[in-house]
């Protein structure tokens, strides 16, 4: 892994669950749309490997993450919060912190729901990048995009010109994924984000 | 000698690739690191596909 795969490497830290699907595929697509790659534990499919050292190995490669604590909340048949979440982004804190070398230029957006719900549950994190969603897709590909940018040598589309090239690519993916005997609603996750990338940049090279 | 030869640069004018053509001094769009169940010549193609139809595929000698 070269120094600039490290650089332009995002670690995607999200629920994924059905409820979260649209949230979590509009920051694949602003992270790609912006020239960076997402990294995300749905892309290995090595069951030999043990779950955690995935994502720690996939930290270790990333210079950059988005961590999303907006799933962070009582679940009605446990009655206990899922910890998924809080449990990576210490690990990409602690990298950053104990790791050496290139690790110490580690840097993270987090995401919540709402501004300030963190600090009922996580209030150690304050003074981090901390920005609120509110669960609207426009809102956290702007946010994403606009952190991003901080990171980029090159220049990258605004926020509402991702948010509207996004559309159109959710406009086209059915006709899409006919044409591959793929059906939209269960599409995995290397697969979409193959879409994305060649669809961005025939969408880019026809602008 | 009695003119004297421009010096040449061996800096790339701004906005250039190696091969001379011009960029808009725009990101580029990295392919994904991890292969998926289907081929990226079949992607590109139902891509490409679905552009034509909605008429919004890449002029002819863009590229």
């Amino acid at each position: 892994m070269g120094p600039q795969d490290y650089n332009q490497s995002v670690f995607i830290n999200c629920p994924f669950d059905e409820k979260y699907k649209s949230l979590f595929r509009a920051i694949i697509f602003a992270v790609y749309d912006s020239g960076f790659v997402a990294r995300c534990a749905l892309e290995e499919d090595d069951g030999s490997q043990v779950r955690v050292q995935k994502i720690y190995d996939m930290i270790s490669r990333c210079r950059l993450g988005i961590h999303d604590l907006s799933r962070v909340q009582i679940d009605r048949a446990s009655r206990l919060p899922r910890f998924n979440m809080p449990l990576e982004l210490g690990a990409f804190l602690g990298a950053k912190y104990f790791g050496v070398d290139e690790q110490k230029n580690k840097a993270c957006l987090i995401l919540d729901s709402m501004e300030f719900r963190y600090q009922k549950f996580i209030s150690d994190i304050a003074g981090q990048d901390i920005r609120a969603h509110g669960n609207d897709i426009g809102r956290a590909i702007g946010i994403v995009r606009n952190w991003l940018r901080t990171y980029s040598r090159t220049s990258i589309p605004s926020g509402s010109v991702i948010l509207s090239r996004y559309a159109r690519f959710r406009k086209k993916l059915p006709a899409m994924c006919g044409d591959l005997n793929l059906n939209t609603t269960e599409l995995i996750y290397n697969d979409f984000v193959l879409l994305v990338t060649e669809w961005l940049r025939e969408d880019y090279e026809a602008s | 000698m009695g003119t004297q030869e421009k010096k040449r640069s061996s800096k790339k004018p701004a906005g250039t690739t190696t091969k001379g053509s011009k960029t808009k001094g725009y990101r580029t769009i990295k392919s994904p690191p991890k292969r998926g169940t289907v081929s990226v010549a079949a992607v590109r193609r139902a891509v490409r596909k679905v552009l034509r139809e909605s008429g919004e595929e890449r002029r002819p000698g863009t590229r």
